[in-house]
């Protein structure tokens, strides 16, 4: 039952992503073609946005044991964006090959995690805390960098850093799925070795589960993923955090099970909020960026003031 | 099977925790590790589990270093009950413990059917009700009996507990110790630390001093042990002999 309600949710808002809102003077044939060469784009870019990012952030939530965590929170996502503008100042225009743009967008991203990391000792506040001044240092890097760059690329990192999904071509597109797939295909590979991490290090260990091996491979992942994510949406945040806490309000704390429910959640969630940036604006384009930030505040706000009232 | 220690070394911070240590523990045997706080007790289960590896010195297994097994072989072997346990509180019970049955589902075959290792955890520790309980609902010693559950599923030859009793009431203390007979007349090896020795004593448990000085050694005659415990705790004991064991209590109140 559930389940067809979560397969239900996805369904309609890909519906509605695809053949809602279509602009006046778009008719007959045209109609078929905005959809195919507008409105797929968009939609495919959303969901491989959503799918990314979600399970990246249940990723870190499980392993960092901290449910307050997601990847903008904790400061990857602002490595990543990172990483995008200096493949821009690089090679100009849009960042060069999206190639050069994952890449570049992985590897800042992951060694700003590992850094937060090392410093922060993994003490849960702290973490959050180095996480979030990242990401405002390497926001007023990059507009920093705007000063020196053309309009067109001033405009790419202001998306980048707001949060706003960008059609892909046949060949990105391919791609980032691929990136995708390859991160969740390796998660999958071990599931019963996340459920372990409930443990203590030493309980795992004696379980018989290479922890450190785990706990990388799967670090791993989640920075590969949400690279991929920065690479086509920039900063779109907190997603990361409310789909696990959603998937968890199925009654479950199985990874397995939380894993593929957020599969679903997270491509609905950043659809909807892609058909509500339609709703409000005809000609002018709104960031989906802004909304779902200002919606993830509000949830991040209530789940801060949840976790301090009851003093854990 | 037998587990033998070949002078085992270890530093922390300069101070020798462990200091030399040469023991064996045969089949068949339930060894209490008693010392004062700080003395390494956790430091010598880490090491005897393999989780932490000495400066010098081996452990050895049926011949065999612990270090030549893989993480996996090594869990089919021996299990651990850590002092400072963690979960997930959404769990339930059953989830939990079940995760002991791990090593058995990568490298089989498992030591006895599942079943039948989850019904012994079940009569010992009376966990028929809280098996599908949350453990965010149960109390210390409810968890701590489905932390000693996960072990029991984990069913290894060498089964090592730090502070098994932690939480525990009076009766289920008892209930773990006939669990422990139980799993010695299996022909296992049970090691853990405890701190009440009094209990131990009176299951006729084989009750070991880590000393301050990095020395474990076993202790059989009473008025050994008593010699033992004053120089260990810096406290005066006395026992009463009790039909055919003791009991060992601080002479004064002062402890001097």
């Amino acid at each position: 039952m559930k389940k067809l309600l979560l397969i239900l949710l996805f369904l309609v808002s890909l519906f509605l992503s695809l053949f809602i809102f279509i602009p006046e003077g778009i008719n007959g044939d045209l109609v078929f073609d905005f959809i195919i060469k507008i409105r797929l784009p968009e939609t495919i870019s959303a969901i491989l946005i959503g799918i990314s990012l979600s399970i990246s952030g249940l990723i870190f939530q499980t392993i960092l044991r901290n449910d307050l965590a997601d990847p903008y929170i904790i400061g990857i996502s602002g490595g990543s964006a990172f990483g995008l503008t200096l493949s821009i100042l690089i090679f100009g225009g849009m960042g060069g090959a999206f190639f050069f743009r994952a890449t570049s967008s992985f590897f800042l991203g992951f060694l700003t995690l590992f850094l937060i990391i090392k410093i922060s000792k993994g003490i849960p506040e702290k973490l959050l805390l180095l996480g979030i001044l990242t990401n405002t240092a390497f926001a007023a890097l990059s507009r920093l960098f705007v000063l020196y760059l053309k309009p067109l690329e001033t405009a790419t990192i202001n998306s980048i850093l707001i949060g706003f999904i960008t059609p892909l071509d046949t060949k990105e597109t391919i791609f980032s799925s691929f990136l995708i797939l390859l991160s969740l295909s390796i998660t999958m590979f071990y599931f019963k070795e996340v459920d372990m991490l409930s443990f203590s290090d030493d309980e795992a260990k004696s379980i018989g589960v290479h922890i450190e091996k785990v706990r990388l491979i799967l670090v791993l992942c989640a920075s590969l993923l949400s690279a991929t994510a920065v690479s086509i949406g920039g900063m779109i945040g907190f997603v990361g955090l409310i789909v696990p806490h959603l998937a968890r309000l199925f009654k479950t704390s199985e990874f397995k099970k939380l894993f593929f429910i957020s599969l679903l959640l997270g491509p609905s969630i950043i659809l909807l909020a892609q058909i509500l940036t339609k709703i409000s604006s005809f000609k002018v384009v709104i960031p989906v960026g802004l909304y779902i930030n200002l919606v993830g505040i509000i949830f991040f706000i209530f789940l801060f003031v949840r976790k301090s009232n009851n003093g854990s | 099977m037998v587990l033998e220690l070949k002078k085992i070394t270890f530093k922390f911070d300069e101070r020798e925790i462990l200091k030399d240590v040469s023991l064996s523990f045969n089949q068949s045997s339930i060894n209490a590790i008693i010392g004062p706080n700080g003395s390494g007790k956790t430091t010598f289960l880490r090491i005897v589990s393999g989780l932490l590896l000495p400066d010098s010195g081996e452990i050895v297994i049926d011949r065999k270093s612990i270090r030549e097994f893989s993480y996996i072989e090594r869990a089919k072997i021996i299990s651990y009950l850590s002092q400072f346990p963690s979960y997930n509180k959404e769990e339930t019970l059953l989830e939990m413990a079940k995760k002991g049955d791990y090593p058995h589902k990568r490298l089989p075959p498992p030591p006895r059917p599942f079943c039948e290792r989850k019904k012994i955890a079940e009569d010992f520790l009376d966990l028929k009700n809280l098996w599908d309980r949350k453990l965010g609902s149960l109390s210390g010693g409810e968890i701590q009996r489905g932390l000693i559950a996960r072990v029991i599923i984990q069913d290894t030859p060498i089964l090592l507990f730090d502070e098994p009793t932690n939480h525990l009431d009076l009766s289920y203390r008892l209930r773990l110790f006939q669990l422990f007979d139980k799993l010695k007349r299996e022909g296992k090896i049970i090691i853990y630390a405890i701190h009440d020795f009094n209990i131990s004593i009176r299951f006729k448990h084989n009750i070991f001093i880590l000393s301050r000085e990095g020395k474990l050694k076993q202790f059989k005659e009473d008025s050994q042990l008593i010699d033992a415990l004053r120089e260990t705790y810096g406290v005066d004991f006395d026992f009463a002999k009790i039909s055919d064991f003791s009991i060992f209590y601080p002479k004064n109140e002062n402890g001097g």
